[in-house]
């Protein structure tokens, strides 16, 4: 009786190891971001500031991000104008070195804008692109903290008579993330 | 009729496969980039050679619609090729990083890239050597000119890429 309950034990339990989950490690990473943004046709560099949400699987090997950035008010001469981007990416690392490594992330999202008179309520202009956008960061990470340099570029989708005239519309940005993973 | 079009599929798949190619540990291509599109009116005539050796690439680019002084925009450097989806996919996508010298100063790049082989099939095998393959790339260029950084996007550069 003993026998088989050892034999049905050990059994059980290299059962469980051949087809229990390998265990895997996630992480959820909400960070806080700032960097610089230049818009299409533009060489002037803005400041941006917002946050991101990472949802990451062991070091990156999958990742989902929710971003998002605005540009602060800005006026001058009776006008103010403002942009914002908000972008979902679905990421992987592909370079790993020790608490350093390189993610590429792709996936889509909006930038959008205004240009308002201060003085005219009806005098508004506002823009409001849905695109393809690519990102590729460099990371360093430790257990407490996550710091992530990243540039990203969302292509603006062109209407059918731009793209006939072979336009499209480039956002840049240049983005420093902090964050604190937690473990989930 | 159907016999030689299940050699060619035959052909095709066993010319393709990773084991035949395992002895090959370097996957060397070259590509060639015409028009990209571009912020304004017309697009960007801007033409590029990429030779690439696993992880290697060096490039040489000309570009009409910029202009330096009474020169067109051109340079030569090198990008370090890090795959998402590397030679064992049919359908490759890459990210590259990189930077080289221009008549318009130094710049540095980066590039996400994806090769498409031209052939009507949706194969589950490895990249395809010796068949001409679509190239689309996402391009930005950062140059260091007169004591500022100047970002230039090509937003889709269409080339065409030879695997050998």
């Amino acid at each position: 009786m003993l026998s088989f309950g050892i034999r049905f034990l050990v059994t059980s339990l290299l059962a469980l190891g051949v087809f229990a989950p390998a265990v895997t490690a996630a992480s959820v990473r909400p960070s806080v971001s700032a960097g610089l943004m230049v818009p299409p046709s533009s060489q002037y560099y803005h400041y941006v500031f917002g946050t991101q949400l990472d949802l990451a699987r062991d070091s990156d090997q999958s990742l989902v991000r929710i971003q998002y950035l605005q540009r602060p008010k800005f006026s001058s001469r009776g006008y103010t104008d403002q942009d914002f981007s908000g972008l979902v990416l679905l990421g992987q690392s592909i370079l790993q070195r020790k608490s350093l490594g390189v993610t590429s992330l792709i996936g889509g999202g909006y930038a959008w804008g205004y240009i308002k008179s201060e003085t005219d309520l009806s005098d508004v202009n506002s823009y409001k692109i849905p695109g393809i956008a690519l990102a590729l960061e460099g990371r360093w990470t430790t257990d407490y903290l996550d710091v992530r340099f990243t540039h990203q570029v969302l292509v603006g989708h062109s209407s059918k008579e731009q793209l006939n005239a072979y336009v499209a519309w480039p956002f840049n940005w240049f983005v420093l993330s902090f964050s604190h993973p937690i473990e989930i | 009729m159907q016999r030689v079009l299940k050699f060619l599929i035959l052909m095709v798949v066993l010319g393709t496969h990773p084991p035949l190619f395992a002895a090959r540990k370097k996957f060397h291509e070259i590509s060639v980039h015409g028009l990209s599109l571009a912020p304004n009116a017309g697009g960007q005539e801007a033409y590029r050679i990429e030779g690439y050796e696993t992880p290697h690439a060096w490039h040489a680019f000309y570009n009409r619609a910029l202009i330096v002084g009474k020169l067109p925009l051109m340079g030569a450097g090198y990008n370090y090729r890090m795959s998402v989806c590397d030679e064992s996919c049919f359908w490759r996508f890459f990210a590259q990083v990189g930077g080289g010298l221009s008549n318009g100063g130094p710049y540095g790049e980066i590039s996400w890239g994806t090769i498409i082989p031209l052939v009507p099939l949706w194969l589950p095998v490895s990249a395809p050597r010796f068949i001409p393959s679509l190239r689309l790339d996402i391009t930005s260029q950062f140059y260091l000119a007169k004591n500022r950084i100047i970002t230039w996007s090509y937003p889709i550069w269409a080339g065409v890429a030879l695997a050998f």
